[in-house]
């Protein structure tokens, strides 16, 4: 604006100068000063008019021309709304879900945690190496961290994580949230820095926390530092807030705060080797390789073998870049993402190319004149190009608008977790980024075909006949190419939607092992007192207390429930002439598996009393006897001898995905220090009961924790919401895909027929029937579909091969998926030609021929 | 841009004045209200500007780079901004001078078709 303010100036200073000069120059002549004066006005004219006039050159004169592309752009628009609106429309249904997916996987894949170097952090697990393993991949415990810290000489630093849950009491408020156990050294090593705060508190029991959380539920207060917070009703000093975005997002299981081991390693679980409920981090020294880490671990875990047999004897180690393995693995999604979404878009582009062809068509008179006249190609293309970009934009508003609704709405969809996961999606400057590319690319792509055509100066012979490219030596029209590969990118969308629906359909008929349709409602109770802290609560006392809900039938709890997404501790079972070996545990009340709908194959369930009793899954019955009479017979888990009372069905524990795995289940005690759920069977719908099972549970204990209620159905539902977000979003963009698609073919048959109207009044006056007619019409749409549908099913079905092999358990090839995309396909080809084709039933030979 | 008071007085065409002024430049560096006479003079007092309405038009020479201004003394001892012919401007009028020629001949013979013996 100084700028301006000294141009301002100069014109006045140079206006002011003229005015002298001139009056000078009358005085010079013999006139009074005053005369003088005024005649020099008077020469000059409106001074306050020139200033403005003058001001108009600067301000706009750079835009003039533009200004005046868009105004006309606007005009054009203007005049013919409805394919305006149906070519922003396009766009923007293109756009919405572009920019919404995008800043998902933006914030899931390519925000990198502020780790130092990613790439130098490997994880250590370990690796069952016996072939039937009931855990092939296990955590590591305390002990054996520090076995590790002492002896590797790869690494730099080695850090220890154990994943949990923790209830922190805040204003008299508790909340159950993500706790991490972790060594003091975890963030030095991860090379994570604090936002705030000095960090651990070396020896002391302290706590930081992630910046997420500091923000959300303490509203970002810096004095809370030093603070003492009670977790699990232990009163732990604030250490710091970890830096903005650490971890990522992209985990399933996002801490919200960390708390340090060393305080409490002397404590029996920590002391225990077999209790592997971490994870190890290490930073591998400059130089070494992940492979020469990873032979050093091996290395050393043949050491542990030996010197802990009972343990450590069929452990191998699992070393791996964790964070660049995910780091890959998102920019795979990503560009996968990024494609789909680019074929969207191309199929809304190839409309918008189509409706502004069209417009090219009928514009080409002007078009001519105005050549004639001697506008310059380059001004005409650049008329154009500024159309498509006001188109463009309009689309991008509209488009942006869309996904910003869509990204509030998108944490609502999330499936509800004990541990609320707290996403929030907002535009990035990555998402601005790829928004503006997005719009750049649209904006050339559609428009340089038109602007390319409607500027080209073939005056006479474009008169007469549609822009053609030839392919093949066939001469194509453009537009009919367009819908060509629109046809075909629906068709790729569509195959592609319909493998991973073949997937989850498939995944779907996997029976879980319980029956999701029951009426029964699950809440997840955590023993805990009026502090947080632990303490062991009366589970039958709950039980009796939520039976007297009106219309509840019956209630049971466990310790266990299918689709937990965890496997369940392990037991060492002995029989006798066998080597002992190691199944999956776990416990459950009375009646608490019949209640789920999991079915008793042979004997009872548990029942209470049952202290010496144990249930066996099928899995496990017949590997005991092959015959099956398992029920009666005494074997031996860690130690205690049990009672087979009865068979269960095999189950899926920890995802839908899990194999059979032997599982011995025995009576949860009546008191008890882990939490349960609790399952209440009702008459009617389970989901009006949820609220009264949540009082229900808060009320018979106080102090107890309720992490969550909620139907056994959504329970179900939940654990493949991932597999069916995905196929809505896939079958969402092949059908929006096919509905631009379908806009497009009906266009473009119209177009056809009004330009063939004459010669089918013609036709019909010289005795052909309308059915010949209708029929060619018609096939003239189809053809193009099938043309479309050819390619398509050319670049879906290598396409398939290459999905299958990025993304285990899709299949590559599906009859189904083929058939079903194929046959819809064909059908909106149709549907979109019947309604111009109908139209030949109306012709009156007459009026068109006069007409003419 | 311009109002003719009398008949005999011509309206600028668009784009005319810029012409004028380039051309008046051609001679030398020169202030507003010299240009405005200079025009006048040379024209037989035809071309009456409305002195005025040169300002927007120098302004957007020079935006278009054709002309330059710079500080000077005018020859009345008078500090003054002068405008001085680009190269750009220069090859500018050189375009604009053959364009208006064939334009005016064109007007001639469209005019009086008799006298040159043809037409268009």
């Amino acid at each position: 604006m100084k700028w301006r303010r000294r141009m301002e100036e100069e014109l006045a200073r140079d206006i002011a100068d003229h005015l002298a000069m001139e009056t000078d120059g009358n005085i010079a002549r013999g006139m009074t000063p005053a005369d003088a004066r005024h005649a020099a006005l008077r020469k000059f004219g409106n001074v306050a008019r020139v200033q403005e006039d003058t001001r108009g050159v600067w301000a706009w004169a750079a835009f003039d021309a533009w200004r005046a592309d868009v105004r006309q752009a606007f005009r054009r628009m203007r005049r013919s709304p409805g394919t305006s609106a149906l070519a922003v429309l396009s766009l923007a249904l293109a756009f919405a879900p572009s920019v919404t997916v995008f800043s998902v996987m933006d914030r899931l894949f390519l925000t990198p945690a502020p780790v130092k170097a990613p790439r130098e952090i490997v994880e250590i697990m370990f690796r069952d190496t016996r072939p039937n393993a009931v855990k092939p991949y296990l955590g590591v415990s305390y002990p054996e961290f520090q076995d590790f810290r002492r002896s590797l000489r790869s690494f730099s630093g080695l850090a220890y994580e154990s994943r949990g849950a923790a209830t922190v009491t805040m204003n008299g408020r508790r909340v159950l949230v993500g706790a991490n156990m972790v060594s003091e050294n975890f963030f030095g090593v991860m090379g994570v820095p604090m936002a705030l705060g000095p960090g651990f508190l070396q020896g002391r029991a302290s706590v930081i926390l992630s910046h997420r959380f500091w923000m959300r539920e303490l509203a970002g207060r810096r004095d809370i530092v030093g603070q003492p917070l009670p977790i699990n009703g232990q009163s732990m000093t604030v250490g710091g807030v970890a830096a903005e975005g650490f971890p990522s997002m992209s985990g399933i299981f996002v801490p919200d705060l960390w708390y340090s081991v060393e305080p409490w390693g002397g404590r029996l679980a920590a002391q225990r080797r077999d209790h592997r409920a971490g994870t190890v981090w290490a930073r591998l020294r400059p130089g070494v390789s992940v492979e020469g880490a990873a032979a050093e671990v091996n290395g050393y875990c043949r050491k542990l073998a030996q010197d802990w047999p009972d343990s450590n004897r069929y452990l191998s180690g699992y070393t791996y870049a964790a964070m660049a393995d995910h780091e890959r693995g998102g920019i795979t999604m990503t560009a996968m993402g990024v494609t789909l979404l680019g074929i969207l878009l191309a199929v809304a582009c190839a409309n918008v190319a189509g409706i502004l062809l069209a417009r090219a068509e009928e514009r080409r008179h002007e078009t001519a004149i105005r050549q004639a006249l001697g506008a310059s190609r380059g001004r005409l293309m650049r008329e154009w190009m500024v159309e498509s970009a006001v188109l463009s934009t309009l689309a991008a508003a509209f488009g942006l608008a869309g996904a910003r609704v869509l990204m509030r709405a998108l944490p609502g969809l999330l499936p509800s977790m004990i541990i609320p996961l707290h996403f929030e999606f907002s535009f990035g400057p990555r998402v601005w980024l790829y928004a503006i590319a997005l719009i750049f690319a649209a904006a050339l792509s559609f428009g340089l075909v038109p602007a390319w055509r409607g500027s080209r100066p073939d005056l006479l012979s474009g008169l007469r006949q549609d822009s053609a490219v030839s392919v093949l030596r066939i001469r194509v029209p453009i537009r009919s190419l367009l819908i060509v590969m629109q046809v075909a990118a629906a068709e790729v969308l569509l195959f592609g939607a319909g493998l991973v629906l073949d997937t989850v359909s498939g995944v779907g008929r996997l029976d879980p092992g319980f029956d999701p349709e029951r009426p029964v409602a699950l809440g997840v109770l955590l023993p805990t007192s009026d502090d947080g802290s632990p303490r062991p609560v009366d589970w039958e006392a709950v039980r009796d207390r939520l039976a007297r809900i009106g219309g509840v039938r019956r209630v049971a709890y466990g310790a266990i429930v299918p689709l937990s997404g965890s496997v369940g501790p392990t037991l060492k079972l002995e029989t006798p002439g066998q080597e002992p070996r190691e199944v999956l545990g776990g416990s459950a009340g009375p009646g608490f598996f019949s209640t789920l709908g999991m079915r008793i194959l042979s004997g009872r369930d548990l029942a209470a009393g049952d202290q010496h009793g144990v249930l066996v899954d099928a899995t496990l019955a017949r590997q005991l006897d092959p015959s099956g009479g398992v029920v009666g017979r005494e074997i031996r888990l860690d130690g205690a001898v049990r009672q087979i009372v009865g068979v269960f069905q095999d189950a899926k524990w920890e995802t839908i995905y899990d194999r059979p795995r032997p599982r011995a289940i025995a009576l949860t005690p009546a008191r008890s220090w882990g939490g349960v759920t609790f399952a209440i069977e009702v008459n009617g719908d389970p989901g009006a009961y949820v609220a009264a099972l949540r009082s229900g549970m808060a009320a018979a204990q106080p102090g107890a924790t309720v992490a969550s209620a909620q139907t056994l159905r959504q329970h179900y539902r939940d654990w493949l919401f991932l597999e069916r977000a995905a196929t809505q979003v896939l079958y969402g963009l092949g059908l929006l895909a096919l509905l631009l698609t379908v806009t497009g073919l009906h266009g473009i048959t119209s177009a056809l027929f009004s330009r063939r109207s004459r010669e089918f009044a013609i036709r019909l006056a010289l005795g052909a029937t309308p059915r010949h007619i209708v029929v060619a019409v018609l096939a003239s749409g189809v053809r193009l579909a099938a043309a479309g549908l050819a390619l398509g099913l050319a670049i879906a079905i290598p396409g398939g091969l290459l999905l299958a092999s990025q993304i285990s358990g899709v299949p590559a090839w599906s009859v189904p998926a083929l058939g079903l995309s194929s046959a819809v396909v064909i059908l909106a080809a149709v549907t979109a030609s019947a309604q111009p084709a109908s139209r030949v039933l109306r012709i009156q030979p007459a009026d068109i021929v006069r007409s003419e | 841009m311009s109002i003719g008071e009398e008949k005999d007085r011509v309206e600028f065409l668009q784009g005319t004045l810029d012409m004028l002024v380039l051309r008046t430049l051609l001679l030398g560096p020169a202030h507003g209200h010299t240009i405005a006479h200079a025009i006048e003079r040379s024209s037989g007092d035809v071309l009456q500007v409305e002195q005025g309405s040169l300002y927007p038009a120098l302004h957007r020479l020079l935006r278009r780079g054709w002309i330059r201004a710079e500080e000077g003394i005018s020859e009345n001892n008078r500090r003054a901004k002068f405008y001085r012919l680009t190269a750009k401007g220069r090859k500018r009028l050189a375009l604009e001078s053959g364009k208006w020629e064939r334009f005016a001949r064109a007007i001639a013979r469209v005019m009086r078709p008799a006298a040159q013996g043809g037409g268009l």
